[in-house]
């Protein structure tokens, strides 16, 4: 069974029947001042929530208001360590907690929640000398994205030698889903490996514009590039082939080199397939 | 790939939260578990790591996966998005037991990822039984519901937990997950008796049990506030109510939960096998007893 049947809706339309409308309307007040506080520590302990003396507690109330913070707070740590890391435990804390009261998740897989939390960066007047943490912010949640991505099996590294040469200016690949490009004007990677402790692959002096994030197999893999490779991947992502692609970044690159680039992106493994453009 | 699998059904022994530290060390050792237990909401990316490792660790061990986001307590209609979510981890890992709480944690548009607790009353019953259905149907399966631990008391409440338990069993026919360690927490801070509570619990639906560790606190009358935190060793009075609850539902897969401060594989695995052990001793003085009765008759 894939959908439910048909008599669910019927159900849901009865749902509550018996019940006087007034009881429920008391019954989701109820619920909306339980939440209301929540979040919120200026908001009461609501009425009728008691400890043993039959009187409000604050301090059992709390615990829920205590918990709700702390774990999703936690949730942000684990999703966003290197900003952890570059801001200190202290001030994470606080940033995170003034971001969920900002953006609360509204679905409860934890791993997909803080996509916004580079923009609230972004815009948090307090860090706007730290230019580089929206983007270290944008950096993890792409790395969460491929880390979480589908499957699919990369290409053979000697896929393009099944291709007649004279055709290959007509390839068209298809990324991994499991694949992210990011741009910096900040040493990313350098940053990355300080507070992730994990290496970006290729770095130079020239290929720290750009980092490319992907997962060919279990292992999410990090990969600076150029920024006219980055360019060139960029448009065979979007579907582009070979020959467009080296077309387009050659002219804005005088010394950009074809076969440098392809190998650079062949071996980060990011293709999943490639054809020939008919 | 499901043809290698293991069955799906749950052993009457201990098994273990999976936790991704701990991934290695089962696929490497292949331990003696008697299950692993999932949250569902863990498993629900595309691809990546923790399905991988989750492929592998089916293979060798049933599995129990567990949901911590329906809401089933809550006022508003079951997400729909998530219910096929959780239906997808439900369908690719075959477990053999899926449950969730008598508990709410989405209000409005907002998750708040706590198990919030609500009033036990007519409106909220049917709210509960309606969901339940609305799950049973959708996934094609039974679910067990799991007893809550509480900080708080509500006034309005005209329910005993055990009868609110007893009448959702009774309208859905879903089964119950009694969770030993709420049961000790809840008791303790409403000022209330747990052996009362096991003892009046409708223990024949009983399918699985939980035991956790929890925090100790008072709140500010000067009364114990015990905190629900699954970041330590089971209690000693909570294993001797797992021993009183053992004796009324016969021996269950018991999970131990351990969710954060994740301890090293061999003390979880150590908590599992007092679980074991537990089991055991109850079966062996349940035959000795049994033996006895039938002396008795035999010699009469």
């Amino acid at each position: 069974m894939s959908q439910a049947p048909d008599n669910t809706k019927e159900k849901i339309a009865l749902k509550g029947f018996g019940v006087p409308l007034q009881d429920l309307q008391t019954n989701m007040q109820g619920f909306d001042m339980f939440s209301d506080g929540l979040m919120n520590p200026a908001v009461p302990v609501p009425d009728g929530v008691v400890g043993r003396d039959g009187n409000p507690s604050e301090k059992r109330y709390g615990v829920y208001r205590n918990n709700v913070m702390a774990s999703l707070i936690d949730a942000m740590a684990a999703n966003f360590p290197a900003v952890h890391e570059l801001v200190g435990r202290d001030y994470f804390r606080a940033l995170a907690a003034e971001f969920i009261r900002k953006s609360p998740p509204e679905q409860p897989v934890l791993s997909e929640f803080g996509g916004k939390f580079s923009e609230f960066i972004g815009a948090f007047p307090p860090l706007a000398d730290y230019p580089y943490l929206k983007d270290v912010a944008e950096m993890e949640w792409a790395w969460l994205r491929v880390y979480h991505g589908a499957d699919a099996t990369p290409l053979a590294p000697d896929a393009l030698t099944k291709i007649d040469p004279a055709k290959l200016g007509d390839a068209v690949f298809t990324p991994i889903p499991a694949h992210k490009l990011i741009y910096s004007r900040f040493p990313l990677s350098e940053i990355w490996k300080q507070n992730r402790s994990e290496n970006v692959e290729g770095v130079t002096p020239e290929a720290d514009q750009a980092i490319l994030i992907c997962r060919p197999d279990m292992d999410v893999t990090l990969t600076g590039l150029a920024q006219d490779v980055a360019a060139f991947a960029d448009l065979l992502f979007f579907g582009k082939t070979l020959g467009e692609a080296a077309d387009v970044v050659s002219s804005s690159f005088k010394l950009f080199d074809l076969s440098q680039a392809l190998g650079c992106l062949l071996s980060a493994r990011v293709f999943a397939s490639v054809h020939i453009k008919a | 790939m499901s043809a290698q699998r293991v069955n799906a059904k749950l052993p009457a022994r201990g098994g273990v939260g999976l936790k991704a530290d701990h991934y290695r060390t089962i696929l490497n050792e292949k331990p003696d578990m008697g299950f692993f237990e999932i949250h569902a909401e863990n498993y629900m990316g595309a691809g990546g790591p923790p399905h991988g490792y989750l492929e592998a660790i089916r293979r060798d061990y049933p599995l129990s996966v567990h949901g911590v986001g329906l809401s089933i307590g809550g006022a508003d209609p079951l997400n729909k998005d998530h219910l096929a979510r959780v239906k997808d981890v439900v369908d690719r890992y075959d477990p053999g037991l899926f449950s969730e709480h008598l508990a709410w944690s989405t209000h409005d548009t907002e998750y708040f990822n706590d198990l919030l607790p609500l009033p036990y009353t007519e409106v909220t019953l049917q709210q509960v039984v309606d969901h339940i259905d609305e799950v049973q149907t959708f996934l094609g399966r039974q679910m067990l519901l799991e007893n809550p631990s509480a900080y708080v008391i509500f006034k309005e409440s005209t329910y005993e937990e055990t009868d609110f338990l007893r009448e959702i069993v009774k309208r859905t026919g879903c089964g119950l997950l009694l969770d030993v360690n709420n049961v000790f927490v809840s008791a303790t801070n409403s000022g209330g008796s747990p052996e009362d509570y096991v003892d009046r619990f409708p223990v024949e639906h009983v399918q699985e049990i939980h035991l956790g560790g929890h925090a100790p606190e008072t709140d500010e009358l000067g009364y114990p506030l015990l905190i629900d935190a699954h970041d330590r060793k089971v209690a000693d009075p909570v294993w001797a109510l797992y021993a009183r609850t053992i004796d009324r539902t016969g021996p269950q897969p018991t999970l131990i939960e351990w969710d954060a401060n994740i301890p090293t594989w061999e003390i979880l695995a150590y908590e599992a096998e007092q679980a074991d052990v537990v089991i055991q001793s109850h079966i062996e003085a349940h035959a000795k007893a049994s033996e006895e009765r039938s002396d008795h008759v035999s010699g009469a």
